[in-house]
């Protein structure tokens, strides 16, 4: 005799559980842990497609279309009025220094990359050695955020 | 029959690309539909039934135009600029786990182009390269407006791509992986209880970080209320005004494609990828009740899990252009205000919330 | 270790006491950090510290004594930054943040352990140095000086990391005590070559930071172009820990390749001394002749350093940080009325200290005092600083160096007593006005005038401590 269920419910939540811990077992069919470098190789083979399917584009669109040139057609467009020197003109310093602060902070976020993924493992000292990081990373940038890197009506 | 394992990833590959190509093609019909719906217009109707062959009408208009080069451009970067623009946008779908395994008999088709360890790092490494494109097209044009258009693009995507990195290492923190593949199945419940399902995802534990990221997601892809590097009301079409033919379609398509990209990896990373509520049970009621085989009901549950996943990244492509017919455009300084002020000291935050989070062994 | 955490804290701090409304702040609050950083570094004196970092770090005494060096040189420099003070300078506080970072670069050059901590400590340094030497931003003088100083910097820069790079080629090692293990017995001889190129490069790399002949050839003209207070400090912390690194390295890591670096550091210090001395001797402004000196000074610790032949202590080691502190002082000293003199009279060559005898007798009375230590006369701490160096060179032998070092400090008294004949015996301008000191540069100028003569008198006290 099997010994009777508690209730209906609970026998449904244990089957559940069985079932489920199953099929996450099996959905856990990862690919060989280590890898070589061949398993790059299909980025090789969508490369080659992009690039393929590019090169088919602006081909056929350069045998097909239409050629008819002129001085005045050729000039870049300035809302219909003649268009006026260089346009390689300086910039604005302003996005000078947003690319700067982008290099500082691009490499402080990829710092973090190796960080986030052993969070883990590293337990509460690298919690810890992470806070003081960002501590310094954020004191850095208020004081680029005060010095007035943002303001963009001043010169 | 016997097809060795990478020929089988080659077709996925292929097929991947392809599917990547005709959603690209056919977001601009439904950016189209959509306009149309949400201004209470028809909207295309005359290219085939419902005006579905629109896009091909427009791909063959795309081709047969001219082919113009503004006067002191630099050719060969005017023509490398679109190209870049699409290779980069055209490679970085190779990496997303659009479904579980398919098992034939003895062959196992993993519907994933590529299954990397880096996955993550390797679709970043591909967004980021994209804005080259725009830079390199912008200034090749010799156009003032153009030039404009692509520094704006540049410093936008750098301003962006740190907050959006930053959201990005809360979900990191918590998976431990970079493989996208592996996230998706930390999104699979356990629990008993089938609302679990939808709780585990990765979107109930970083509400913030999702925010954060789709905001980001937005700039990254240049879409309104973002779309300052093409803003037609100040700069007539930003980095491709010179632009024309097909070198003028890649960027348009680059755009979709990058559309379609971000919405495939908000899904798979914040909304579980191919899992779906009660797969378990479904699997379950497959097996015992209607007496299939274990292979062939997970096949079935695979497949639905492709479908689902499609579905999700759908409507992500829906928002997209909900937004963009709902929002105004951003001035340039409240753009960066936003990206700087805003997002990166919140992602930050996020971040000490989620380790905080852990250590204490709130979130597992 | 406390003192480069504390001045990283305190140069991120100074950063934002910048966002305060007066400046007027910032000069005592820099210093009395400054002060706290210190007292901080002595409380480290004969207390035994474990290698930090995997042992990239070390804190013993010797870290500790070139600390106080550093740090001490910029206490007693800060007062003369006043005139940015006066003149509302908006970026103060970055100048002395800067000044604090590169003290921290300074710290980890004198304790590293391991060659990549020196690398990052000579970039740290020279970094924020780069800058200061541009910080009159409307000054092309500046703006040349900083150019070169950066190009010519990064140059030597990347010889030395080449160096460090085929010395670890060599040796399979970074650290400092197993590449002497791995040098004095080499387990592949057919790696010698490779060695040898290395040191070399890193000799030549850190020549270029002390400005040693035959790589001193930047130091006049970024001397003369940076503003005058950043050149005290170039001329002061990034000599002495310059200094610092190089003995270390050389006795530390290479004395098994003694054969090898002895004559060549021989030569580069009769050279340096025989160029830095001539240098100084023709030229014209103040401030040039400075510029030349400090060549001729590190020519003396050169000396030093051959006299060491591989020793972290004893006599060669405490002459050079006898030496080091000396020098410091004077030169601050120098470099400081000079900026006084050259603020108020617009003009830097020796006609500008005309009549200051009369006109500013403390200023003159100091600006004696640290000729007279440069030059080497005795009641003045230069006087000991030499007597060290070369009493213990002519212990281990090398008398002909000896003699030719005296020879150019013969040559040394000539350009430095020409500041005095022009203070003492030529009259001033007419109508020149007395040159405006406030009471803390006037505290200042006593403190290093009475430590010269202090050090000359009773050096005992500090002259055995390594």
């Amino acid at each position: 005799m099997r010994p009777k269920p508690v209730g209906a419910t609970f026998a449904l939540q244990r089957l559940l559980v069985l079932l489920r811990s199953n099929l996450t077992a099996m959905l856990l069919v990862l690919p060989a842990a280590n890898y070589q470098p061949s398993d790059y190789l299909p980025i090789l083979i969508q490369f080659g497609l992009a690039l393929a399917f590019v090169a088919f584009a602006m081909i056929v669109s350069h045998l097909v279309g239409p050629k008819r040139n002129s001085t005045v057609k050729d000039a870049s467009f300035e809302c219909g009025i003649e268009s006026v020197g260089n346009a390689r003109t300086p910039i604005s310093v302003k996005y000078f220094l947003t690319a700067i602060v982008f290099v500082l902070f691009d490499v402080e976020v990829i710092f973090m990359y190796p960080w986030a993924v052993n969070f883990r493992a590293l337990g509460n000292d690298g919690f810890i050695a992470m806070i003081l990081f960002m501590f310094f990373l954020l004191a850095g940038f208020a004081y680029i955020i005060k010095k007035g890197i943002l303001r963009w009506n001043e010169a | 029959m016997d097809f060795p394992p990478l020929a089988w990833q080659g077709l996925v590959v292929l097929v991947v690309f392809g599917v990547s190509l005709l959603i690209a093609t056919y977001s601009t019909y439904a950016e189209r539909v959509i306009a149309a719906f949400l201004q209470d217009r028809v909207g295309p109707d005359r290219a085939g039934p419902f005006g579905l062959l629109q896009p091909l009408a427009d791909a063959v208009k795309l081709f047969t135009k001219e082919e113009f080069f503004p006067a002191g451009a630099n050719r060969a970067l005017f023509v490398f600029g679109p190209c870049l623009a699409m290779v980069t946008a055209l490679m970085s779908s190779a990496v997303i786990p659009f479904g579980n395994v398919l098992q034939f008999g003895e062959t196992a088709i993993h519907l994933q182009g590529i299954e990397i360890n880096v996955g993550m790092l390797y679709v970043f490494g591909m967004v980021s390269l994209g804005v080259y494109g725009i830079m390199i097209g912008g200034w090749a044009s010799n156009n003032k407006f153009s030039l404009l258009g692509a520094i704006r693009a540049a410093s936008q995507n750098i301003s962006y791509e740190i907050a959006m990195g930053l959201a990005l290492i809360a979900v990191l923190m918590m998976s431990g992986t970079l493989s996208l593949r592996e996230i998706t199945f930390q999104q699979v419940s356990d629990a008993p209880f089938v609302w679990q399902d939808i709780f585990n995802w990765n979107v109930m534990k970083q509400p913030l970080g999702f925010i954060i990221f789709i905001v980001c997601a937005f700039a990254e892809t240049n879409r309104t209320p973002f779309d300052l590097p093409e803003c037609e009301t100040e700069l007539i079409g930003g980095y491709h005004t010179e632009y024309s033919s097909m070198k003028m379609g890649l960027y348009l398509f680059a755009e979709y494609i990058n559309v379609f990209v971000a919405s495939a990896v908000m899904s798979v990373l914040y909304f579980g990828g191919f899992n779906f509520p009660f797969q378990a049970e479904l699997r379950n009621w497959l097996v015992s009740s209607q007496g299939l085989e274990l292979v062939t009901a997970q096949n079935i549950i695979t497949i639905l899990g492709l479908v689902g996943l499609f579905a999700k990244i759908f409507s992500f492509i829906f928002f997209f252009m909900w937004v963009r017919w709902t929002l105004p455009r951003f001035r340039y300084d409240q753009l960066m205000r936003l990206g700087w002020t805003i997002l990166i000291p919140l992602a930050i935050f996020n971040i000490m919330l989620t380790g905080g989070l852990i250590t204490f062994g709130v979130i597992k | 270790m406390t003192s480069i955490i504390l001045l990283s804290i305190f140069g991120i701090l100074n950063l934002f006491m910048g966002f305060m409304r007066s400046n007027k702040v910032l000069l005592p609050g820099a210093m009395l950090l400054l002060l706290a950083v210190f007292g901080a570094n002595l409380a480290d004196w004969n207390v035994v510290h474990a290698p930090y970092f995997n042992n990239m770090l070390v804190v013993d005494n010797y870290t500790v004594a070139f600390t106080g060096i550093v740090v001490l040189t910029t206490i007693v420099l800060l007062p003369f930054s006043r005139s940015y003070v006066v003149a509302g300078e908006t970026n103060l506080a970055e100048y002395y943040a800067l000044l604090l970072f590169s003290l921290v670069g300074a710290v980890m050059m004198i304790g590293y352990n391991h060659l990549i901590m020196l690398f990052v400590g000579i970039e740290i340094l020279s970094i924020s140095m780069y800058v200061l030497a541009g910080s009159s931003k409307r000054d092309s003088r500046s703006n040349e000086a900083a150019l070169k100083y950066f190009l010519m910097g990064a140059f030597a820069t990347g010889i030395l990391l080449f160096g460090i790079a085929l010395l670890y080629g060599a040796t399979g090692t970074f650290v400092l005590s197993d590449l002497a293990g791995a040098v004095a017995a080499p387990e592949n001889a057919s790696l010698q070559p490779m060695l040898y190129i290395g040191i070399l490069m890193m000799i030549i790399g850190i020549g270029f930071k002390v400005s040693a002949a035959p790589f001193h050839f930047w130091t006049p003209d970024v001397y003369e172009g940076t503003p005058t207070f950043f050149t005290a400090f170039m001329s002061t912390v990034v000599k002495t820990a310059g200094f610092a690194a190089f003995l270390k390295l050389l006795a530390v890591a290479l004395p098994g390749a003694q054969g090898f670096w002895l004559p060549t550091i021989q030569a580069m210090c009769a050279l340096t001394l025989l160029l830095g001395n001539v240098g100084a001797a023709v030229q014209t402004s103040t401030k040039r002749m400075l510029a030349y000196s400090s060549v001729s000074h590190a020519g003396y610790l050169l000396i030093g350093l051959v006299a060491s032949r591989g020793n972290l202590t004893g006599d060669a080691a405490s002459g050079i940080f006898f030496y080091s502190l000396a020098y410091s002082i004077a030169t601050i000293a120098a470099f400081g009325v000079l900026k006084l003199v050259a603020d108020h009279r617009q003009r830097d060559d020796y006609a500008a200290l005309n009549g200051l005898g009369k006109t500013n007798p403390l200023l003159a009375f100091s600006m004696t005092v640290a000729m007279l230590s440069l030059a080497g006369i005795p009641l003045t701490g230069g006087f000991f600083g030499k007597f060290f160096l070369l009493a213990a060179a002519a212990g281990q032998g090398y008398i002909g160096l000896v003699v030719f070092a005296v020879i150019m400090s013969m040559v040394g008294l000539y350009y430095y007593l020409r500041p005095l004949i022009a203070m003492y015996l030529r009259p001033a301008e007419e109508g020149a006005t007395p040159v405006p000191v406030d009471g803390i540069q006037t505290a200042t100028l006593a403190l290093l005038a009475l430590l010269s003569i202090v050090l000359g008198i009773v050096p005992g006290f500090l002259s055995g401590i390594l």
